[in-house]
């Protein structure tokens, strides 16, 4: 049983790594996120999201018209970088 | 961590373009990545603060939501000051996160190591 559920319904690409985000955000190292996701796309996604976060994706399961996807959050999230560059003003 | 940098030539004249590639730039922002919006040509319009209003692509968000995202995520918009200078854009007109500049700073990322992606 996961730590908790998200319905992704049929969204995809940016707007279902976004919603995952946020849902990820909420839990602690360790436990894991349900994911219900009814874009088959989603599958090869947040594999990929995973193995670049450090997630790990522990299984996903073909259920009628949508898959769950279980995902367990890293002990160490990589942290995203949030330095804003002030370079000089350039012109041709 | 890699640099992705997402180049973007449109404006209103393609806004499927424009608000693709700040969703790319969301993404890698969400999956731990640095992330670079390059504006050119036309694209250059998109940093420009309330031009994005009523822009919404079929299937996007609002423009002005991507954007602005990506920008409260860390994201660095970068925008030509080739492209901007004949169009009478000054950095006073940016939106927030947005700077001016030249192509000696997106070569020093390309040769850096950056990873390019054109829309």
């Amino acid at each position: 049983m996961a730590h908790a559920t998200l319905d992704a319904g049929a969204e995809n690409c940016g707007r279902l790594i976004g919603l995952v985000v946020e849902a990820m955000a909420q839990l602690a190292p360790g436990q894991t996120l349900a994911v219900r996701a009814y874009d088959p796309s989603s599958q090869i996604d947040l594999a990929a999201w995973c193995r670049m976060t450090g997630h790990e994706l522990r299984s996903v399961t073909p259920i009628a018209n949508h898959l769950e996807l279980v995902i367990q959050k890293a002990a160490e999230t990589k942290e995203v970088s949030h330095g804003t560059r002030t370079g000089q003003q350039h012109a041709r | 961590m890699g640099h992705v940098l997402v180049n973007n030539t449109r404006g209103k004249d393609d806004v499927e373009r424009a608000s693709l590639s700040f969703l790319v730039g969301n993404v890698a922002l969400n999956s731990g990545q640095e992330a670079t919006v390059l504006l050119t040509i036309e694209g250059v319009w998109v940093a420009t603060n309330g031009y994005n209003d009523g822009l919404q692509a079929n299937g996007f968000d609002p423009l002005s939501d991507l954007v602005q995202k990506f920008a409260a995520n860390g994201g660095r918009i970068w925008v030509c000051g080739a492209c901007a200078k004949p169009r009478g854009i000054t950095q006073e007109q940016l939106v927030e996160g947005a700077q001016i500049v030249g192509a000696a700073t997106a070569v020093e990322a390309l040769v850096n190591g950056a990873q390019s992606l054109s829309f």
